[in-house]
């Protein structure tokens, strides 16, 4: 063999390999062009309600000559990937999974269009309808007066309860024996503690008339660091009538008040009576625990806890929770909680915002709200016409009645506030919390700490001096 | 050859050099540089248009930074633990790899696997085992009527907890770099010393160990280095907490970046530390170098 003949074949080897390489990989994007569709590319996490969303997206989308790729990355990653690409000028996106607590910075950072600046044009307006979005759960995602994202996911926070257990003859004898009063959903946060206190027991005591195969608990709730500990807690504070870590008129922090104090003594007591491990656990995790039948009461987004308790083949406890807001403590704030709110925005680098813009008035309508239910049972509507669509109401009957507490109880309802500096005060008091739930400050102690942590924060801000 | 004796060919050494001369310029050097020049500005990425000089204000900020403080404290603390006890797990198990075990090849490559693992796959896979509710260690823990050990909940046993995963997933590295060590000391100079009359113990510390000691300080040096700037363990098994404890300095730099967005003053905390890492790699070259001499004579 010549030097020639030996030297050529690996070249025509890694010629063909080429050849097949650009083949396959330009095959995909012939088949979309050939078929004359637009294809949309959708950044968001990987839960089922948006892996519903793509399927519904591809089935609806086909009429209007549009596809959708996603591309799923852990959620709090989400708006990190937005921004920096944003930033840098990457046009990768056209729509982008956002949550209410993200909003002001998507609005300062100018990573969406605005929703609003499409509603503008009548004919939009008349497509979209937002007059049908229940105004209780689309706050969170205006901002400035702009609509910043499509509503998509209400996540009203509500208090999920053992109906069975409440309701057993034995455990309401042993109830009203022990506290006096008769057992009952949780009107007060000093109820919700006595309930978690009564309802914790141990391995092989009885629970309902069963004798528990695990350790039973009162509560369930999430407690990782990063936001799902402080999410919890802030129903709790807000609702014994604290500020959201500061007073939004005056700019000073208030972690210490006389009211924030006390919703980390309360919380710290109420952790007492929670799954073990909690620290550890995102709301997904919790709702786990919950619908392995081993706690008597819940406080987490409504989609959260239906997504888990009410499918049979994650839950020993369909059919048995019941559904309603959260307790209250002061008599301004009924109900209290700080809500939740998702859905999809438009990129602006996107190159095809009017199709995205028209796939997501399709998706979200009415009737594509209903499509995706049936695909994701837990998603809570956030359209007015869902809600009261008489199918829904009979097919989704926890979903109903939850949202019929919501829309009829009108829970004292805030939303977190616009600050630059939001995550990171909020870490400030997650933190202390966190440290006081482990036992190795007191609630009072840390709560101390966080404040000067929070005024010094608030002071490079140039906020208070 | 230097670069006087060169002569002619000075043209050609530095267009050969060129390449390289570009890569460490652009793919090394001005990274770092444009960190520290972000160290000096006040930059949010949310909320500022544009990096924006304050000179030496973030400095100023990181030395009343307790938190920071504590980070470090907590670095220092999670690196030293995790590498004795790598160090300890990987001399162990070389020691017994260097035996010639039976199925010695199989072993070897079972015990390397975590260390192809990726950190967040370690991450996620012992803070299931730990989970109070469904992990099997708490479980086994109440079979044998032990203690219930919350083991990610208190800052001590979340810090245990973490320093586990870390030597379970890097103790097969210092296993490898010190058995590789300890196959390389010929075979006589055990059947010398067996022939002297020299114990198991005698042996492998009057004649293996101190043939070995440059690659336990090698080891060791990369593992310290590592362990101080872990973070995806960190991130997945407690995200800090509880409270702080478990902060490593890796996760207060990321927590300003990427949660806070503080940009400016991250790029001042990195900057710091890479000074500081780069005295304390000084003084491990050196400790390292007089090391080796001494293990040579």
């Amino acid at each position: 063999m010549s030097f020639a003949t030996h030297g050529r074949r690996p070249l025509l080897l890694g010629a063909v390999a080429v050849v097949v390489l650009v083949v396959v990989s330009a095959g995909p994007l012939q088949v979309s062009r050939a078929a004359g569709m637009t294809t949309l590319t959708f950044l968001g996490p990987k839960f089922d309600e948006w892996e519903a969303f793509i399927k519904v997206a591809n089935a609806l989308g086909k009429d209007l000559g549009i596809e959708v790729k996603p591309e799923y990355l852990p959620w709090e990653d989400v708006f990190k990937k937005a921004l920096i690409d944003s930033k840098s000028g990457v046009k990768a996106w056209d729509l982008v999974y956002a949550y209410n607590t993200w909003v002001p910075g998507i609005a300062a950072s100018k990573v969406f269009t605005p929703i609003s600046d499409f509603l503008s044009k009548p004919a939009n307006k008349s497509l979209v309808k937002p007059e049908d979005f229940i105004q209780e759960t689309t706050a969170g995602l205006e901002f400035q007066g702009k609509l910043w994202a499509f509503p998509a996911l209400a996540a009203p926070y509500v208090l999920g309860y053992r109906a069975d257990l409440l309701a057993n003859a034995d455990e309401r004898k042993a109830f009203k024996a022990k506290y006096n009063y008769d057992l009952a959903v949780p009107q007060t946060y000093k109820q919700l503690l006595e309930v978690a206190q009564f309802f914790t027991r141990k391995k092989g005591d009885t629970v309902g008339g069963k004798a528990a195969e695990e350790d039973f608990y009162g509560i369930c709730l999430a407690g990782k660091p990063g936001g799902f500990l402080f999410h919890r807690y802030e129903m709790v504070l807000v609702a014994f009538g604290a500020d959201l870590i500061y007073n939004q008129t005056s700019m000073q922090p208030t972690v210490n008040s006389n009211e924030s104090i006390a919703a980390a003594k309360y919380y710290a007591q109420l952790h007492k009576y929670q799954q073990p491990g909690s620290e550890t656990h995102s709301g997904g995790g919790t709702q786990r625990v919950f619908a392995a039948d081993r706690c008597a009461l819940t406080m987490d987004a409504l989609d959260n806890i239906l997504s888990v308790a009410e499918v049979p083949s994650l839950s020993k406890v369909v059919g048995k929770v019941g559904y309603t807001l959260l307790p209250s403590q002061v008599a301004p704030r009924p109900h209290a909680h700080v809500a939740d709110a998702n859905g999809p925005g438009i990129y602006a680098l996107s190159q095809h915002e009017n199709e995205a813009f028209r796939l997501l008035a399709r998706v979200l309508s009415t009737e594509g709200t209903k499509e995706l239910m049936k695909e994701y049972p837990a998603l809570v509507p956030m359209r007015a016409s869902v809600i009261n669509d008489p199918q829904i109401k009979k097919d989704y009957p926890k979903m109903v009645e939850a949202m019929n507490a919501v829309i009829t109880g009108k829970p004292w309802t805030v939303f977190v506030p616009p600050l630059k500096e939001w995550v990171q005060a909020q870490e400030m008091v997650e933190n202390a919390l966190s440290a006081a739930l482990a036992g190795q400050k007191t609630p009072e102690g840390a709560m101390i700490e966080a404040q000067a942590k929070v005024v010094e924060l608030f002071k490079r801000a140039g906020y208070i001096k | 050859m230097t670069w006087a004796t060169l002569g002619r060919g000075r043209l050609a050494f530095a267009l050969l050099m060129l390449p390289a001369v570009i890569y460490v310029l652009t793919w090394r050097l001005a990274p770092a540089l444009y960190t520290v020049w972000l160290s000096l500005t006040q930059y949010n990425i949310v909320y500022d248009a544009a990096p924006q000089l304050n000179h030496l204000e973030n400095y100023r900020r990181i030395v009343h930074d307790s938190t920071l403080g504590e980070a470090l404290r907590l670095s220092v603390i999670f690196a030293v633990l995790a590498t004795a006890v790598e160090l300890a797990i990987g001399l162990a198990a070389a020691a017994f790899f260097d035996s010639d075990p039976p199925g010695r090849n199989l072993l070897l490559g079972i015990f390397l696997l975590p260390m192809i693992m990726a950190p967040v796959v370690v991450g996620t896979v012992w803070s299931a085992l730990f989970d109070r509710t469904v992990g099997p260690i708490p479980y086994l823990f109440e079979l044998l009527h032990g203690p219930d050990v919350q083991w990610l909940g208190t800052p001590v046993t979340a810090m245990v907890g973490l320093i586990f995963s870390d030597a379970w997933e890097w103790a097969p590295l210092a296993a490898l770099l010190l058995f590789s060590a300890m196959q390389a000391i010929p075979r006589e100079q055990h059947d010398a010393a067996r022939s002297d009359g020299a114990s198991s113990w005698q042996l492998f510390f009057r004649v293996v160990l101190p043939q070995i000691t440059g690659m336990l300080v090698v080891a060791g040096g990369l593992r310290l280095m590592d362990a101080f700037l872990e973070l995806d363990k960190v991130i997945v098994m407690t995200g800090g907490g509880p409270g702080t404890s478990t902060q490593l300095v890796s996760m207060y730099v990321y927590k300003q970046a990427f949660q806070a967005y503080d940009l400016g003053y991250a790029s001042t905390v990195i900057t710091t530390l890479l000074a500081l890492l780069a005295v304390a790699y000084a003084f491990y070259l050196r400790h390292y170098g007089r090391t080796l001499m001494s293990a040579r004579t």
